[in-house]
């Protein structure tokens, strides 16, 4: 059973178009979708559809783009009675734009110029003493000259907070050990003559970090450090999530892979769309215990709340969800840069509901205080 | 395939056998589960905790005829729960017997005599490659998000090549792959790699339609007007912010329940004596009852 050819002619068409719009897509996909094809009714539309997206998308976040492509690729008529026919196929377009966009700037190489750029600086900024590395660590980022904030990332870059770590269920081998390992006993007697003594510990994992940064008008001088933080921590080993909010929850964890940090940060930029917005903190929680909470809290993580608490929303909401994300996180860690000045008081509505329920606080301003948080973390390993 | 019934050759014989078994589902579902048999890929399902993913395997297994064996994945699964362990003690013991009776011998015979098939401990991985008089097995590795990424690369071996080797006794391959299925419910991303080694397929919540379909198979006790009723709540549940909305088990379970009361129709009271078989969150309960009150509740029937 072949498929038909004008079936195999559109799959490189729609191949191409899946990749152009972020979708992972290797040759043994497009093999395995041609056999799916000849495997099944291609009289069926629906069974052509089904048979492709099997193979080609592994997540239900590219449906929405696979489905608007096959429209556009894989004409209705051909197939189907008239009075089924979709109206008009979606634009292809319309999905992956800002996937095209980050295409566009991989194409042009906009992050390596700028790296380059970036890159002269730094060489003639090295010849600054450590006073001066010194003062840029304590300063704080709404204080920043553009040049300042500049440096200021690059040394969040090269520190990497200390970690906190948590134990698997895993074991590996270890001398000093609690458990007998008698698989490796048995193993290393054979003859079974003479057993000695081996053992095992279960191994430690860094923990998860869930980052829920404040990207609303308040924070404006700080979101963005944040997020280049944010985008540090992708090197340290454990799982990181990040969203942001102000009126509604943005996942941001995929464009964050990238590694440019310049594409990255533009990649956040074009899926966040509420910047500088109001604070709606309760809806927005409320949204990722619902969405998010089971799949990225389910093994112990910590959650980074990145807020200074100035919350537009009806108090009880947030006492409510702040109180179901407390029992689902390992720890609630509260970065606040307000917390600077030593008297500060949260005295706003929003701020004194998550004073309650975070098990931990730490000010947020400047880049000692970003690094302060592994120390912070590290100490309370395992508790 | 011998003993057992043959394999499905369309898409309406893929959909007859699951329906064989009481399982009702859509047309999409019934490609893949066509294409994962006739093109021999493991299929990965992924869904909401509820909407059916491990009975597409046990439908399968009794409807063909074939063992299911069934891997439930959890942090930490490794080689020796999943694919094969020596028993340690009865190996000891045999070396001390050995040893008892005189008849030690050589260190050679010792070793062989202690790695022995009667020694190995075989854990559903091993078992569903090694050969079944009735055809390949069902073979159903269960919450696969559970485990964790070094088990995940130790599958996408498995997955590629069916076969295993246990060092002492060679290399165990299957003749014929066992028909996969891997479920997963999203409490974490399942690697790249993994995903394309097979068909994915989302599952979701079924329409009115095939869920008062399925009530009937399921519940049959229950009766057509309150099954009616109880879909209708059910997938208007679904439609509002719950932390966790009611599965397709769950709306099974309810039905069994209210039948179990001996009531006939949903109304308010019985919907509230109910409702933790429903739903299994407090704030959700909370909410529902609260919506009872006023648009949700039913009007007197």
């Amino acid at each position: 059973m072949a498929a038909a050819v004008s079936e195999l002619r559109s799959l490189p068409r729609l191949a191409t178009a899946l990749r152009a719009g972020g979708v992972k897509l290797g040759t043994d996909s497009l093999l395995l979708a041609t056999r799916a094809l000849g495997a099944c009714e291609l009289t069926r539309r629906t069974d052509v559809h089904a048979a492709l997206r099997c193979s080609l998308v592994h997540d239900p976040g590219d449906f929405e783009l696979f489905d608007a492509l096959f429209d556009a690729l894989f004409p209705a008529e051909l197939n189907l009675p008239r009075d089924t026919r979709p109206l008009l196929p979606r634009s292809p377009l319309a999905g992956p734009a800002p996937a095209m966009k980050r295409l566009a700037q991989a194409l042009l190489a906009v992050g390596e110029v700028r790296r380059l750029e970036r890159r002269e600086v730094e060489q003639t900024d090295a010849s600054g003493t450590a006073s001066d590395s010194e003062v840029l660590r304590r300063k704080d980022f709404e204080q920043m000259s553009a040049a300042e904030l500049e440096a200021a990332r690059d040394l969040l870059r090269q520190a990497m907070p200390r970690d906190a770590t948590r134990l698997t269920r895993r074991h590996q081998q270890d001398a000093l050990g609690q458990q007998l390992d008698l698989r490796a006993m048995l193993r290393a007697s054979r003859a079974g003559r003479e057993f000695v003594p081996r053992h095992r510990r279960l191994v430690e994992k860094p923990r998860d970090w869930v980052l829920i940064m404040d990207v609303s008008g308040s924070m404006a001088a700080y979101s963005r450090m944040f997020l280049h933080f944010a985008h540090a921590l992708r090197r340290r080993g454990g799982g990181l999530e990040a969203f942001t909010f102000a009126t509604r929850l943005t996942r941001i964890t995929r464009v964050l892979r990238v590694s440019d940090p310049d594409l990255a940060l533009a990649g956040v930029t074009s899926v966040v769309g509420d910047w500088d917005g109001g604070t709606r903190l309760g809806d927005c929680l409320a949204e990722f215990n619902r969405q998010w909470s089971r799949r990225v809290l389910s093994r112990g993580a910590w959650v980074l709340l990145l807020s200074d608490g100035l919350e537009r929303g009806p108090p009880e909401l947030l006492e409510a969800e702040l109180g179901r994300l407390g029992r689902l996180a390992h720890q609630l860690v509260w970065l606040n840069p307000l917390l600077r000045s030593a008297s500060y008081q949260p005295l706003a509505a929003g701020a004194a509901v998550i004073e309650r329920h975070a098990s931990l606080r730490q000010a947020a301003h400047n880049v000692d205080s970003l690094l302060d948080l592994g120390r912070l973390l590290g100490r309370r390993q395992n508790s | 395939m011998p003993g057992g019934v043959t394999s499905p050759h369309s898409v309406d014989d893929s959909l007859a056998l699951l329906a064989g078994e009481g399982y009702l589902a859509d047309r999409r579902l019934g490609v893949v589960v066509h294409l994962a048999l006739s093109l021999q890929r493991p299929l990965l399902l992924e869904g909401e905790a509820g909407v059916g993913k491990t009975e597409v395997a046990r439908a399968l297994a009794a409807s063909l005829g074939r063992e299911l064996i069934r891997l439930q994945c959890y942090e930490g699964l490794d080689v020796a729960s999943a694919v094969y362990e020596w028993d340690y003690l009865r190996q000891i013991l045999e070396l001390r017997l050995a040893e008892a009776s005189g008849e030690a011998g050589s260190r050679e015979a010792l070793t062989r005599g202690v790695f022995d098939p009667r020694f190995l401990l075989r854990r559903p991985l091993l078992r569903a490659l090694e050969p079944h008089p009735e055809g390949p097995p069902v073979l159903l590795i269960d919450e696969i998000d559970r485990a964790d990424e070094p088990f995940e690369a130790f599958l996408l071996e498995l997955l590629s090549d069916y076969q295993v080797s246990v060092p002492e006794l060679g290399v165990v391959r299957a003749a014929v792959p066992p028909i996969v299925i891997l479920t997963s419910n999203r409490t974490r991303e399942i690697h790249d790699a993994l995903k394309r080694r097979c068909l994915y397929h989302w599952l979701e919540y079924p329409d009115a339609a095939r869920e008062l379909a399925i009530l009937k198979s399921r519940a049959p006790e229950a009766g057509e007007a309150l099954a009616a009723a109880i879909v209708q709540f059910v997938q208007k549940l679904r439609q509002r912010k719950l932390y966790k909305a009611p599965g397709v088990a769950e709306s099974i379970d309810w039905a069994r329940a209210v039948v179990a009361l001996g009531a006939h129709v949903l109304t308010d009271e019985v919907i509230d004596e109910t409702l933790g078989v429903l739903l299994k969150y407090e704030e959700d309960l909370g909410t529902v009852r609260e919506a009872l009150a006023s648009e949700l509740g039913t009007p007197g029937r």
